[in-house]
């Protein structure tokens, strides 16, 4: 059966609710987004300030040069966070099944809901229409068989787009993108790649596969599906997930130790948030490092006890990462953070006789930190570790 | 050395100390046992540095005084497929030769000087218990200790001695099996210690084949039994045993009075349709029935039903059926009172005023 997937992501989020929040800023250029002193990075930069040649992760210092008479505003994260909520209550109300990426983006699984909703792109006609109507944003959406082709899709037209691409579009609507748009083609592959001569996704899909696999690796082979538009990954609510994790790319490489614990606290704190939400514990956890190279390390660990608690996998995390730091530290420039091999609660698992007093109190402070992050935005509490 | 020795009390005696010779090990001497024959009887004496049994045989001739230092399995082996009533070992500086009626072996041994030193059970005992009431309180407790290792020191049993009670602790962090039993006399002293779960089936062994009081001693880092034939001496678990009393349900609001052996069948029945993934089988007190059911993905179901008496709430709780096998298996009363307080507190299997089972049940949501 075909499937009708639908990736959505929300046009220039920060700087939309901004807008919608200051209506006077309509037109204008905004940067949302960290202080220019020191390391600020750029969040979101609103359409008109991306014509300067501003874009986000860029340092806030480089955007306010490109585009001088921007107007900077710091990140509110209570308040985007509250409106993406509202967002995803919207999809949720055509689908149970959603794969949220982000803030502002999620994928959604409709074939089952088009004998209530009607076809998939009226959900998705629906959908801008309920974002716009209600909330007053404006929201980008691709309609295709797969994962890969819908969030392609949603970047063809933006903002306020609603692209189609069907079976019978591949691969003419394909062929001529450059390989940069590629799922997983960052600057230094695309470099190899056009090193070796494959500049567009037409050069990808007719590459002789050995070939190819000189340039890319064992990755070869998955390369040329997705070029072709071939993409069977499901749509996995988090829910039903096998992992969940975070993780975040720098604008520039970082290096200091303590900035990358921040970090991973706020990532730990994160996921686990997510866990509790959806009932799980988590026995496995693993750290991305990737290097500024793009050599990237994945280290792992498996406890006995699954655990949803922050402070207990803070603990097995930090571990990890201080072996990490003591044999091969260097300047990363991404660091993730992901949890799997979950126990869900009522899975009719051994519960423990003796529960660490320690653990009991943990669970407490997790569930009073979650409320007021639910109420006020996960900025709003934060663990006294990660104060700056 | 030159002793006669009754093959049968012989050949217990070597499968006793036999059970603690070090399996593998790179000292050749740790697998052996030693052989003292003096002041009228032989002792076996044998060690794996973790523990050490001293066992002596009155019933033997000893002709010549002496020791010997002898590979344990090889000498274990040859009595135990000796069919004559009497044996007569020999052993000329390192060689030993045992003979019977139409055989003779030789084995090569060590010099009995390199057996590392064994302790002896000198000093006043603590305590002193009943063999048959030891052996008893063992077999309720020692199958609920840790087989993985945890953060606490569970793999092991709690033994504490105070006034005319033993109390013996066992849990896995899952379940807890607590038997208390009278002692002979009142204790001397007031004593408590983690005793390893191989030391404790040894402990057991060496209960079980006498009938008289054992004299036990809680030293500072050792355990010492002692009955007519053996003496055990063994090192002590170090940690920590949790704190078990704050795990014990005070107040139960939900009771239920159950035959043993019927629920013990029904739970079994009950246990054939789970699997790896859902090991728990559902209990359901309501009124006078108690509904088991189970559920494996993609096999089948059970429901069996049982007559009960119950007071309190309905209750629907879920435990690992084998947990409860284990527990009803060592209750030789007749009826077995089970009690809970809520679906995810632990439940109470009592038996009897020297009997309880803490039992944490499986997650149902």
């Amino acid at each position: 059966m075909s499937r009708r997937i639908l990736h959505v992501d929300l046009d220039e989020f920060f700087a939309g609710v901004e807008k919608l929040d200051n209506p006077q800023l309509r037109g204008k250029p905004i940067l949302v987004g960290g202080s220019p002193e020191g390391r600020g990075v750029v969040s979101t930069a609103s359409y008109e300030a991306r014509k300067f040649g501003c874009r986000s992760a860029m340092p806030m210092r480089q955007a306010m040069k490109l585009c001088p008479q921007a107007v900077v505003l710091p990140v509110r994260g209570a308040r985007y966070k509250d409106m993406s909520d509202r967002v995803f209550a919207i999809l949720d109300r055509f689908t149970p099944l959603i794969e949220p990426l982000s803030i502002d983006e999620a994928f959604l699984d409709v074939a089952g809901s088009e004998r209530l909703h009607g076809p998939a792109v009226e959900i998705a006609k629906a959908i801008k229409h309920a974002v716009r109507g209600e909330l007053g944003l404006t929201i980008s959406i691709g309609v295709a068989p797969n994962k890969f082709l819908a969030k392609l899709g949603s970047e063809m037209h933006k903002p306020d787009g609603l692209t189609v691409i069907e079976e019978s579009d591949l691969p003419a609507v394909l062929d001529a993108l450059p390989i940069e748009k590629m799922w997983g083609v960052g600057p230094s592959s695309a470099w190899r790649l056009h090193e070796l001569g494959f500049s567009t996704f037409r050069d990808l899909r007719t590459a002789d596969l050995a070939r190819l696999t000189e340039a890319a690796g064992s990755w070869a082979g998955e390369l040329q599906k997705l070029a072709a538009g071939q993409d069977d990954r499901p749509v996995t609510p988090d829910s039903q997930a096998k992992s969940i994790s975070a993780e975040q790319t720098f604008a520039q490489d970082v290096s200091d130790l303590d900035e990358l614990r921040r970090v991973l606290l706020d990532e730990v704190e994160h996921v686990s948030r997510r866990l509790r939400r959806h009932g799980l514990s988590a026995r496995t956890i693993t750290l991305k490092l990737r290097y500024g190279d793009f050599t990237t390390l994945t280290r792992s660990a498996t406890d006995a006890e699954a655990t949803n608690l922050t402070e207990v996998l803070w603990s097995r995390a930090e571990k990890i990462f201080a072996q990490w730091a003591a044999r091969s530290p260097g300047a990363l420039r991404l660091l993730g953070f992901g949890t799997s091999n979950f126990r869900q609660r009522g899975d009719g698992a051994q519960l423990p006789l003796f529960e660490d007093p320690r653990q009991t109190r943990q669970r407490e402070l997790d569930r009073t930190v979650d409320a007021i992050a639910q109420r006020f935005g996960p900025a709003a509490v934060r663990r006294g570790r990660t104060k700056e | 050395m030159k002793v006669i020795a009754q093959t049968h009390a012989l050949a217990e005696g070597l499968s006793l100390v036999g059970s603690i010779v070090a399996g593998r090990t790179p000292k050749p001497v740790l697998q052996c046992v030693k052989l003292i024959a003096a002041d009228g009887r032989l002792t076996l004496l044998a060690t794996d540095l973790e523990v050490a049994c001293r066992y002596s045989l009155p019933q033997v001739e000893i002709q010549k005084e002496g020791e010997a230092l002898v590979p344990a399995d090889r000498l274990a082996a040859i009595v135990r497929e000796s069919m004559e009533d009497t044996l007569t070992i020999a052993v000329e500086k390192e060689t030993c030769t045992i003979t019977g009626s139409g055989s003779r072996f030789t084995i090569y041994g060590y010099d009995p000087a390199e057996f590392p030193p064994v302790a002896d059970f000198l000093e006043a005992p603590d305590a002193e218990v009943a063999s048959d009431v030891l052996t008893g309180m063992i077999t309720r407790t020692l199958f609920a200790t840790a087989k993985e290792h945890s953060r606490y020191a569970i793999s092991g049993v709690l033994w504490e001695v105070a006034d005319k009670k033993l109390q013996l602790v066992a849990t896995d962090g899952r379940r807890l099996a607590l038997c208390k039993g009278a002692l002979a006399s009142a204790a001397s002293r007031s004593a408590s210690a983690i005793v390893p779960t191989k030391l404790m089936s040894l402990i057991q062994r060496v209960a079980g084949g006498t009938e008289q009081a054992l004299a036990t001693r809680i030293g500072e880092t050792q355990i010492l039994v002692r009955s007519a034939n053996a003496v055990l001496v063994g090192n002590l678990a170090q940690g920590n045993f949790p704190k078990y009393g704050d795990v014990i349900p005070r107040e139960c609001n939900r009771k239920a009075t159950l035959n043993t052996g019927m629920f013990l069948h029904r739970i079994r029945q009950a246990a054939l349709l789970t699997n790896e993934e859902s090991k728990g089988v559902r209990l359901s007190f309501n009124g006078d029935t108690l509904t088991l059911t189970s559920r494996a993905p993609e096999t089948g179901e059970a429901e069996i039903t049982l007559a009960v008496e119950y007071e309190g709430e309905p209750i629907e709780i879920g435990f690992n059926p084998a947990y409860l096998v284990d527990a009803l298996k060592v209750i030789s009363n007749e009826t077995v009172n089970f009690e809970f307080t809520a679906p995810n507190r632990p439940g109470l299997l009592r038996s009897g005023t020297d009997f309880l089972y803490v039992l944490m049940p499986v997650d149902l949501g």
